[in-house]
């Protein structure tokens, strides 16, 4: 179920009311809720998410007996197995052959009956997480079946994320019966609805457009069209993403939950370490906790530690997609964090420096643009291709035109800046807007927006790029 | 909290005034322009709602005593060409010089079965619009054996069956066919929902017509001009004759005898159409085809024979039936079936004959 689609708001409407009228039965109406959201993409895979998540519940109570390791392995086998084999089988299988040159004649008639369970790739690290935690003895283990599958399925987060820790969300879980509909949860669960509405449906399906247009005749792309192509889909990508993952916030404010921020301005990043802390938070602090901790982090010298993070990061990309490009994505994301961990051991400079800072945002953006190739190309041959003209900028065939196309590419970096400006100075401008805008105008503004975005909807209705993750 | 509950308040006062006045706030030639828009309809048929709405619009604005509605497919839609080469305004520009004060709307649609047209005549009885004077027009494929394709309900089948259970009922094996029926409980429950909702909520309800209408405006100060079907005669289209080689337009000429009693879907629906126009004024006229161009499908004598079965099941029928083939110049076809606008105007002015003695002014 899409969050912009009517089916997601009458859920979110009737299960919102009936959360609040009748407040003993809040985690049964939640555990509908979310049982509905997801059976709604099928019945089976409710069902198999379901059998994985009770498989889980029962391993984790039994991690604080002294056979915690047999269901430990077990815990964790169901739930990575469940991934693999959904997700992975294909990718395998073709690589097999492609390399190996071993066919399996049933190969095709296999594939052709596996589909990706949506959200698998997020409940399953949800899932490790929970697990790892309880043997870590960080958290306890849940001891209600129904507290737990709230906790994994939470119908705001379960298909895109944030990714929630039990130490965080389980409580919140816990304690559903203490939440009260305050006037602060209601307008900050509308305010993040409304902004991942308009994320989503203003932005992100605008551009998804354009950047299917050039990223479908890569051969036929200049330099200066595959830059423009690639920043597209920079700006889609985080339009999308960074919506689902706001109006899952707000879903979550609605009902008295608290879901992380999973952006906070990616492209105002300096370095790759301050990327990663503001583009999809919560996988990244993920596979930090979980990946590249456990390898060794930075405890085993310097090269190793460089090893790891390019290790972290491929899982990171193949997490993402069964395919070489994502891999390759990730690989390229892993070489510019461990580059940029040799560059600042050898060049010393004033981080102070307005000017560096700029410059170093400037230069970091172009490089995020120039993954993103990775990312959304149909192949690595194609993405090299792209990348190539991007670098050597060998075939420019300069026009007006694209002081059109780099103005709006300017306009969207602008619009993102706006976003930093709104956030950082949410409380001020909300202040304002109550004192000096009128009840009435205020209200016919909500409803210019309510009709802009029902006018902007596609009849077909576009999917979140994430959820095929 | 007390400016929270007036901001409500407001945007309650906001909301019923969009959802009451909307239907008059909208220019209706953003929904109706003498003919529904197909664009808006094909991908979502519950914006046929809008249509009827602005058609009822129009007659009680206009306070028409007399109109008349032309009911068919892709041929009543004058394809290909513009709406300003289509029958309606044809016919209404003929009334205007004539002093005459009867309208003629256009709610054909391509691809419409006779099964449509016979839900479209129920639902304008819904929306208070006269059936009392309708042309309707049949092509030669709606009598070819079903297998399991067209739907004898091709666009409005959840309408029908909201309007009209039984007959619903009685065709909905055929209707279903090969297609996949929502097996999803839940996706099945939300559906029903929301298809009530593009009904009777005006935002949605309009929402595709303000949307192509914003985007034609806007092409329009660019001075983009809209991409129109190509108009030309069919003898400058080098390749309709390979294009009617293919199985799917083949049939559609198929000299396989019709069989003329109710297990014919198209003869169980035309019987329902002119049982409910009994004592009005209908005319009913099969479209005329291509001799030129479909030479070796209509000169076999079983194409023949089902013309002359078609033209005996009217016989006896208390509707005024005109069969158009051979009484068309081919140089007027725009392909098979289809005519140019030139083509269309002719054709309007052998309906106008009919209709000019019906009682009307």
């Amino acid at each position: 179920m899409l969050f912009h689609t009517f089916e997601f708001f009458v859920l979110l409407f009737v299960t919102f009311f009936s959360f609040y009228i009748f407040p003993k039965k809040r985690i049964y109406i939640l555990a509908l809720a979310n049982i509905i959201f997801y059976g709604a993409s099928g019945t089976r895979y409710l069902l198999l998410f379901l059998i994985v998540s009770l498989i889980t519940y029962l391993c984790s109570l039994k991690l604080e007996t002294c056979y915690w390791k047999i269901f430990y392995l077990i815990g964790i086998l169901v739930v990575i197995s469940n991934l693999l084999f959904f997700k992975y089988t294909g990718f395998v299988l073709n690589n097999l052959e492609k390399f190996m040159r071993i066919h399996f004649p049933w190969q095709d008639s296999l594939l052709s009956k596996i589909l990706l369970p949506v959200g698998i790739s997020f409940y399953t690290f949800q899932l490790i997480a929970y697990l790892v935690d309880v043997k870590r003895k960080e958290i306890k283990p849940c001891d209600s079946f129904i507290n737990f599958w709230v906790f994994i399925s939470f119908f705001g987060q379960l298909i895109a994320g944030p990714i929630m820790r039990g130490k965080e969300f389980l409580p919140q879980i816990e304690n559903l019966q203490d939440n009260k509909l305050t006037l602060r949860n209601f307008k900050y669960g509308f305010y993040y609805i409304i902004m991942g509405l308009t994320k989503k449906i203003i932005f992100a399906d605008f551009l998804a457009s354009k950047a299917d247009f050039y990223f479908n005749q890569v051969g036929n792309l200049n330099s200066l069209d595959a830059w423009f192509a690639s920043y597209l889909f920079a700006f889609q990508i985080y339009f999308d993403f960074s919506a689902y993952s706001e109006i899952a916030v707000g879903v979550g404010y609605l009902f008295g939950l608290y879901l992380n921020i999973n952006f906070k301005s990616p492209y105002i990043s300096a370095s790759p370490s301050e990327f990663w802390k503001r583009w999809h938070i919560t996988l990244s602090s993920w596979i930090k906790d979980y990946i590249y901790i456990p390898l060794g982090g930075a405890k085993k010298g310097t090269l190793l530690q460089y090893m790891f993070l390019i290790i972290a990061m491929a899982i990171s990309g193949l997490w993402h997609g069964a395919a070489w490009t994502f891999i390759m994505w990730g690989i390229y994301h892993g070489l510019l964090s461990a580059f940029h961990k040799i560059y600042r051991k050898w060049i010393k400079l004033e981080r102070k420096n307005s000017f560096y800072k700029i410059l170093s945002i400037f230069i970091f953006f172009n490089l995020t643009t120039i993954g993103w190739v990775f990312f959304r190309a149909k192949s690595i041959h194609e993405a090299v291709f792209m990348i190539k003209k991007m670098i050597t900028l060998c075939d420019i065939s300069f026009s007006h035109v694209y002081f059109v196309y780099f103005g709006f590419i300017a306009l969207l970096y602008g619009i993102h800046i706006l976003e930093y400006f709104i956030r950082n100075n949410e409380i001020t401008l909300k202040l304002f807007w109550e004192k000096h805008v009128p009840t009435g105008i205020r209200a016919a503004a909500y409803m210019a927006i309510l009709i802009i975005l029902i006018l902007l909807t596609k009849t077909e209705e576009s999917s979140f790029i994430y959820f095929q993750f | 909290m007390a400016q929270f509950k007036k901001v409500m308040i407001y945007f309650v006062i906001y909301a019923l005034f969009l959802q009451l006045g909307l239907a008059y706030m909208i220019p209706t030639k953003a929904v109706y322009n003498e003919r529904l828009s197909y664009d808006a309809v094909k991908d979502r048929p519950t914006n046929i709602e809008a249509v009827f709405e602005q058609v009822k619009k129009i007659i009680d604005e206009e306070k028409l005593k007399d109109y008349v509605v032309i009911l068919g497919d892709s041929v009543g839609y004058s394809n290909p060409g513009p709406a300003e080469s289509s029958f309606a305004y044809f016919l209404n520009g003929k009334a205007q010089k004539q002093s005459k004060h009867f309208r003629v709307f256009n709610l054909s649609m391509p691809a419409m079965q006779t099964g449509d047209i016979y839900t479209v005549l129920l639902k304008m009885k819904e929306y208070g619009i006269s059936s009392d004077h309708v042309i309707i027009n049949i092509v030669y494929a709606g009598f070819v054996r079903r297998n399991p394709d067209p739907p004898s309900v091709f666009w409005l089948k959840d309408q029908l069956k909201e309007i009209d259970e039984k007959t619903y009922n009685h065709v909905e094996k055929q209707l279903l066919g090969n297609k996949k029926v929502e097996e999803n409980f839940i996706k099945k429950k939300f559906g029903k929902a929301k298809e009530y909702m593009y009904e009777n909520v005006a935002i949605f309800k309009y929402k595709d017509y303000i949307q192509a209408y914003a985007i034609e405006r806007f092409n329009k100060v660019r001075g983009k001009l809209l991409c129109r079907e190509d108009i030309k005669p069919w003898f400058q289209k080098s390749f309709l004759k390979d294009l009617l080689k293919q199985p799917m337009y083949q049939r559609d000429f198929s000299d396989e005898s019709f069989i003329m009693d109710e297990t014919n879907l198209q003869i169980y629906f035309l019987d329902k159409i002119i049982a409910l126009q009994k004592d009005k004024d209908t005319l009913v006229f099969l479209a005329a085809m291509n001799d030129e161009l479909l030479e070796k499908n209509v000169s076999k004598p079983g194409f023949q024979e089902n013309m002359n079965r078609i033209d005996l099941y009217f016989k006896d029928k208390p509707v005024e039936y005109i069969n158009f083939n051979k009484k068309v110049d081919y140089n007027l076809f725009s392909d098979h079936v289809h005519l140019t606008p030139k083509g269309y105007q002719i054709l309007s002015e052998k309906l106008w004959d009919v209709l000019i003695k019906w009682d009307i002014d």
